[in-house]
């Protein structure tokens, strides 16, 4: 009550479309992912594995990205996820959905 | 159609897929803890997310109903008895309900396997001493000069000696005089049916 929020809840569908865009730029194991998403936000989006792992796993599912064991940076064993064609298209839709919306959000914030 | 199929894929290899995930998320909190200083508590509760993460492949109901089923088998056996009673009593009732229901539905509610079951009708006497049946003589007399009718049965019950009787002449009729006429009488396909005698395949048209 009053302290400000360290982390905010994500909008739902928006992990699935922010995991694809890590992805897009390269191959990472779900840490990676994790870690990336803090960092680029600069610490408001944390994503536990509760959230981070059923996102994975729809997407494996829904054919949009592929996972591979390969060896971490500190030489251990860890499933790496790229991005797959049908991922690509997936990221290009999403994303313009998403501003769509965002679009109509803000309209819907600045008039009302 | 190739969700399906790699749904099915993962419940083939289910176990070496949980193993997997479960391998894999040991490397995502150790790499929290060596990194950021944060433990499995911090990550969250993680049988809780590997049972999310497996929901995304294995519908929830689908498992739920599974392990119904489970729970189900395993109380019947630890009550053997209490299981012996309720099949006994539930098949002999599914059994008693389906006899009768097939009873019913043969006798009231599906039509005679005659061409045009909407045309047979059912003659009795009625007499002083309330309604009756009609003599072998008359049954004859009525089948060859009836001009409303195309053909004529005769049933009987009781006695099965007089039964068979009354069929063996009824039938040698119908054999004799109605199933040449076919073409004329249809309803003497019936009447061969009716008798338990198969009529020829080219008269039965």
């Amino acid at each position: 009550m009053g302290q400000a929020r360290e982390s905010l809840d994500l909008l739902p569908g928006t992990l699935d479309l922010l995991i694809l865009k890590v992805l897009a730029r390269e191959t990472m194991h779900g840490y990676g992912i994790a870690h990336r998403l803090k960092q680029t936000s600069e610490d408001v989006l944390q994503v536990g594995e509760s959230s981070l792992y059923p996102a994975l796993q729809r997407l494996l599912l829904n054919g949009w990205v592929k996972a591979e064991w390969g060896a971490s940076e500190n030489n251990r064993r860890a499933r790496f996820y790229t991005l797959t064609p049908a991922g690509r298209r997936q990221l290009a839709s999403e994303h313009q959905d998403f501003e769509r919306m965002m679009l109509a959000i803000q309209k819907v914030l600045r008039t009302a | 159609m190739l969700k399906l199929f790699r749904r099915i894929k993962y419940w083939a290899e289910s176990g070496r897929r949980s193993a997997e995930l479960a391998e894999e998320m040991d490397f995502h909190r150790a790499m929290s803890e060596e990194r950021d200083g944060a433990g499995g508590r911090a990550m969250g509760n993680m049988t809780l997310a590997r049972e999310e993460a497996r929901s995304v492949w294995i519908w929830p109901w689908v498992e739920s109903v599974g392990q119904d089923i489970l729970y189900g088998v395993r109380g019947m056996r630890r009550q053997p008895g209490f299981t012996a009673v309720a099949l006994v009593a539930l098949s002999s009732t599914i059994g008693i309900n389906t006899s009768l229901v097939t009873a019913f539905s043969a006798l009231a509610l599906r039509p005679l396997p005659v061409r045009d079951p909407a045309r047979v009708v059912n003659m009795f006497r009625l007499g002083d001493k309330g309604v009756g049946g009609f003599s072998i003589a008359e049954y004859r007399y009525l089948a060859e000069h009836s001009r409303s009718l195309s053909g004529l049965v005769v049933t009987a019950f009781g006695d099965p000696a007089t039964t068979d009787e009354l069929h063996k002449v009824a039938g040698s009729y119908v054999e004799r005089e109605l199933l040449p006429r076919s073409g004329r009488f249809g309803c003497s396909l019936a009447a061969a049916f009716w008798m338990g005698k198969t009529a020829p395949e080219d008269r039965s048209r």
